[in-house]
């Protein structure tokens, strides 16, 4: 059975795009927790040289046994982190443009709008990695809305930005013929 | 009681509390996984090959624990 994506998701509403932050953006929160793993292999040796007078046996394995402990705690923290990357959704369908943010693991916020209130999609890419890597953010104004949707350092933040003006486009004139 | 006696009980305590913890988190991000994840299949591989590898290593610091002890 389809699972929904998002709670208001009609069983026949086609789906046009479903996109996660880009992998660049999950590789340097990652490399955050490899720094944080490098740490204890050049601060524990400097420390049990410093005192080594003090530094016997059993004092040195609780230092490596608490080093692993630590280690543990970063693996934990890594999942954690592709957890909440791998949860962060940008949903483009026929009718609506869906935003889920995963902020944490206990908040998830899930806001939506309607792609006929599209008035304006602006796709963004800034620095050396998003020019490189084609990644960026793409705005969306609303009619009304003071505040603008956005899509995160998605992948190919230009086509992202076409494929919403295409269906608002098809929106509107669906609605034409309607009337 | 000893030094090295005291470090072990130190290092089961601390074996103990941190297994507590991190299985903790793990459960929830799991949970939170299965249950607001798109892909069954991707979820399910991705939290028992975690499950499988921190295992190994709440195995491996039970083993060092138990060193401090003796």
């Amino acid at each position: 059975m389809h699972k929904k994506l998002f709670p208001s998701q009609r069983p026949d509403e086609k789906l046009f795009i479903v996109a996660r932050q880009h992998w660049f953006i999950l590789f340097k929160r990652l490399m955050i927790v490899f720094i944080l793993f490098i740490v204890p292999l050049i601060i524990i040796p400097l420390l049990l040289n410093a005192g080594s007078g003090l530094a016997n046996n059993d004092i040195s394995s609780l230092v490596y046994y608490l080093r692993d402990v630590y280690w543990t705690g970063l693996f934990v923290a890594a999942f954690v982190v592709w957890a909440i990357w791998y949860l962060n959704l940008y949903i483009v369908s026929e009718e609506r443009v869906v935003d889920i943010d995963q902020l944490g693991l206990l908040k998830q916020v899930v806001s939506e709008l309607n792609i006929e209130t599209v008035e304006d999609v602006t796709s963004e890419t800034v620095g050396l990695f998003g020019s490189f890597l084609n990644y960026g953010t793409v705005h969306i104004q609303t009619a009304g809305a003071s505040e603008r949707f956005e899509f995160e350092n998605v992948p190919d933040p230009a086509n992202v930005a076409n494929v919403v003006l295409t269906l608002f486009e098809a929106q509107n004139d669906k609605n034409a013929r309607r009337f | 009681m000893n030094l090295t006696n005291t470090l072990g009980v130190f290092g089961i305590a601390v074996f103990l509390i941190s297994a507590v913890a991190f299985s903790a988190v793990t459960l929830l991000t799991i949970f939170i996984l299965i249950r607001n994840g798109r892909s069954k299949a991707t979820t399910s591989a991705v939290s028992l090959a975690f499950v499988i590898v921190l295992l190994l290593m709440f195995g491996i610091l039970l083993f060092k624990a138990i060193n401090l002890l003796s």
